[in-house]
């Protein structure tokens, strides 16, 4: 394992300094001999080796053995520690182009990631599965998990259109207008990044070239949703969709005025309304939602209608459908998502890049 | 009394005797260098770095057949440089000459691969001889299409001829091996059953030139080969050879330096026998200060010996007494070698180098002896030479010690 670390040193310092790269050359013999369960070239590993034991048998010779074995030690430790590394390295880099994300777990904590409202995916992680004892589920849902990201790899390099995943009452942002390509987000109504996307989508023009439309998903884990009002508010846009699409007229477009008015606005006390939305009690919000209806231009019946065929089955079942879609299909792990000009794009994204899209 | 004797017949005509003084001639090493590989290559006294660079900066120009002043002093010194090796090793100019190359090993194969085909019916040699001459007969005896026999030897370095015949053989021996320091008893007695029998006797003399100078005298050996670079000269081969030896030779390495005449598709070759082993230009400045080596190491020859064999006591006794070590030596000698038994060779090398002390690990070229012959793993190996003083044999010794106990 000497030679192996040795490589990796020289290999590091040889970046720096000419003089290490003849010195890389044999690291690199000796190292790759050792990866291919070949015995390893004895001089180069023994000169490492006694290079760095000769100090120590100079002075005392008693404590070459001990410092012998516990450089043996350390070697195995230290390319254990490379192999993890590379691995985590890898897979990493691989969620990123996956998923947008190098931590499928905790897809917001990653830093190279794009700003975003995670969706936690799969079973525990790794490190939790080794401290319940489970060591054999935790390599098990490592390696499936990494199945899965190597399956989801054709996906997001295939070409994307948004109408393929638009629902089927689905509305657009200012309307439609015949001839614009279709852009899907994406989005939870709690999500702080979703009403940054909504801010500049307006900001890049982008509602104006492009026909924009929305999946809702309200992110939830094991312990409920992650915005406590996001799954009404949710229900309200679908059910908006449905009873408006049931007169058989053209969409109100009330669902975005709601969205509008908790992405953009404040209330009264100058707070955004998606804040209070997040701390607000369900009565308080299903208030507040009737009361936007009501700006739209719903009657009190009407607002009524929507409100129960927001608690209706069908609705429910509308939502589970769109998580079926979001989840299975397009399998983003990011909250807010773009699909437009051809990409799946995992988070917020920038006015600049906005613009960018063909 | 019998090495001043030695030395003043080695050096006739001018008998001056110098004791050798700590470091004498090595007034630039450090005490806390201590330099035991005088085997593979002596350090130069002060006279002969002075003489290479009074070539280098003053008349620094080629020898052979000029005009001009500087390539003329360049040939008196080269010539002066060969008469002096013929005189040193106590043979006749008239039967001999003396021609330099790269090393023993270029020096041995010049000869052997160029011996006339049909000539020689055997090539034998010994299984204690090191690569130079073991790798060379295999070669020359494929390119002959001869048998090639390898020799046992007695404890006293003798070649057993028992059994071998020596009719019209190549006989190729180290006149002491370069593991033990071994110097081969009755040589003199082979060089003549050989001649005798229409053979001849080609001696590596690496090792003997240096530490064994006296005894290898008037040796009448077919050829001597031997390396300046082990005898306080640069970096340097050297063949004395009979003429007859050269004369016979199929010249296969040829050009500049060694014809008179070259016509379309013939060429004829120059009558000087020294030039049959020099093609091209020669390294004349390394001649010329191996010449310098020589008169430096003439009267010191039996100080030097006598100071080598004191330092050989020394360490074969220190050595014997170490723990966890086991001597190859029988007998105490300039060149000694040992196995470590609780640490590799190699990295005792090592940590003995930390310590200020070198000596040489490994099989020292002699593959088949140690490694493919007795199974040995790598060695340790301390040779002495003229720079060498009891003060280095003993710290090395305490090194030594201290790691054999403590490792």
């Amino acid at each position: 394992m000497l030679c192996v670390v040795a490589f990796v040193v020289v290999l590091v310092l040889s970046a720096v300094s000419a003089k290490y790269r003849k010195l890389l050359g044999r690291a690199w013999g000796c190292a790759w001999r050792k990866v291919t369960f070949r015995a390893c070239d004895t001089t180069f590993r023994d000169d490492v080796k006694s290079s760095m034991l000769a100090p120590l048998a100079v002075r005392a010779p008693r404590l070459v053995t001990p410092a012998s074995i516990a450089i043996e030690v350390t070697a195995w430790l230290m390319v254990l520690s490379l192999v993890v590394s590379l691995f985590i390295l890898g897979r990493s880099g691989l969620n990123l182009f996956v998923y947008g994300t190098c931590d499928k777990q905790d897809a917001q904590s990653c830093s190279l990631a794009a700003e975003m409202c995670s969706i936690d995916a799969g079973p525990i992680g790794f490190w939790e599965s080794i401290g319940e004892g489970d060591v054999l589920g935790a390599f098990g849902n490592e390696f499936a998990s990494l199945g899965e990201t190597f399956a989801a790899v054709p996906s997001r390099l295939r070409d994307w259109d948004a109408a393929d995943y638009a629902a089927a009452d689905a509305t657009y942002l200012g309307g439609y207008t015949d001839g614009r390509p279709t852009a899907l987000e994406i989005i939870d109504p709690g999500c702080r990044f979703c009403a940054q996307l909504f801010r500049n989508m307006r900001e890049a023009g982008f509602d104006r070239t492009r026909n924009v439309t929305y999946l809702v998903y309200p992110i939830v884990s094991d312990d409920g949703p992650r915005f406590a009002n996001s799954p009404l508010v949710a229900s309200y846009l679908t059910a908006i969709r449905a009873y408006d699409a049931g007169l058989g007229g053209p969409a109100s477009g009330a669902d975005w005025a709601i969205l509008e008015a908790v992405f953009t606005q404040q209330n009264a006390d100058g707070l955004d309304w998606q804040i209070w939305l997040n701390t607000a009690s369900a009565t308080e919000a299903r208030s507040q939602l009737h009361t936007w209806l009501a700006d739209a231009g719903y009657r009190p019946e009407q607002v009524t209608e929507i409100a129960a065929l927001a608690a209706s089955a069908e609705t429910a079942q509308t939502l589970a459908e769109t998580r079926t879609v979001v989840e299975e299909q397009i399998r983003t792990l990011a909250i807010p998502s773009l699909v437009a000009g051809g990409r799946l794009r995992s988070g917020l994204v920038d006015v600049d890049t906005l613009r960018g899209i063909d | 009394m019998a090495a001043t004797a030695s030395a003043r017949s080695l050096f006739g005509r001018r008998p001056r005797v110098t004791t050798v003084s700590p470091r004498d001639g090595f007034d630039y090493l450090s005490d806390e260098d201590v330099y035991l590989d005088s085997a593979c290559q002596t350090l130069r006294p002060r006279p002969v770095i002075d003489a290479l660079i009074a070539y280098y900066t003053e008349y620094g120009a080629c020898g052979d057949r000029v005009r001009y002043a500087w390539g003329r002093r360049v040939e008196t010194e080269v010539a002066a440089t060969r008469d002096r090796v013929l005189s040193v090793f106590g043979l006749p100019a008239r039967r001999y000459a003396c021609a330099f190359t790269l090393n023993t090993t270029y020096g041995l194969n010049l000869l052997l691969q160029q011996l006339p085909a049909g000539r020689y019916a055997r090539v034998l040699t010994t299984h204690t001889e090191h690569n130079a001459v073991f790798v060379s007969t295999m070669t020359a005896a494929r390119r002959q299409g001869i048998p090639r026999e390898v020799l046992d030897r007695g404890p006293d370095g003798a070649v057993d001829l028992a059994g071998h015949d020596l009719t019209d053989a190549v006989v190729v021996v180290s006149a002491m091996d370069n593991v033990t320091g071994t110097f081969t008893a009755h040589l003199a007695d082979l060089v003549a059953d050989v001649q005798r029998r229409g053979g001849i006797v080609i001696i590596d003399a690496a090792q003997a030139a240096p530490h064994a100078l006296s005894r290898l005298r008037g040796v009448a050996a077919d050829a001597i080969c031997f390396s300046a670079h082990k005898m306080y000269g640069p970096s340097l081969g050297v063949v004395i050879a009979t003429a007859d030896l050269l004369a016979s030779l199929d010249a296969s390495f040829v050009g500049g330096g060694q014809v008179s005449a070259v016509s379309h598709d013939e060429f004829t070759l120059l009558t000087e026998p020294h030039t049959r082993l020099e093609p091209g230009l020669q390294a004349w400045g390394e001649i010329i200060a191996f010449g310098a080596a020589l008169d430096w190491l003439g009267p010191r020859l039996a100080a030097v010996e006598e100071s080598e064999a004191h330092l050989a006591q020394r360490l074969f006794d220190g050595l014997a007494d170490m723990p966890h070590l086991t001597l190859f030596n029988t007998a105490p000698a300039p060149v000694i070698s040992f196995v470590p038994e609780r640490v590799g060779a190699h990295r005792l090398a090592i940590f003995l180098s930390k310590a200020g002390v070198m000596v040489r690990s490994g099989h020292f070229c002699a593959h088949h002896w140690l490694a493919d012959r007795l199974g040995l793993d790598a060695l340790v190996r301390v040779s002495v030479g003229a720079h060498n003083t009891t003060a280095d044999v003993d710290r090395a010794l305490d090194v030594i010690s201290r790691m054999m106990r403590g490792l």
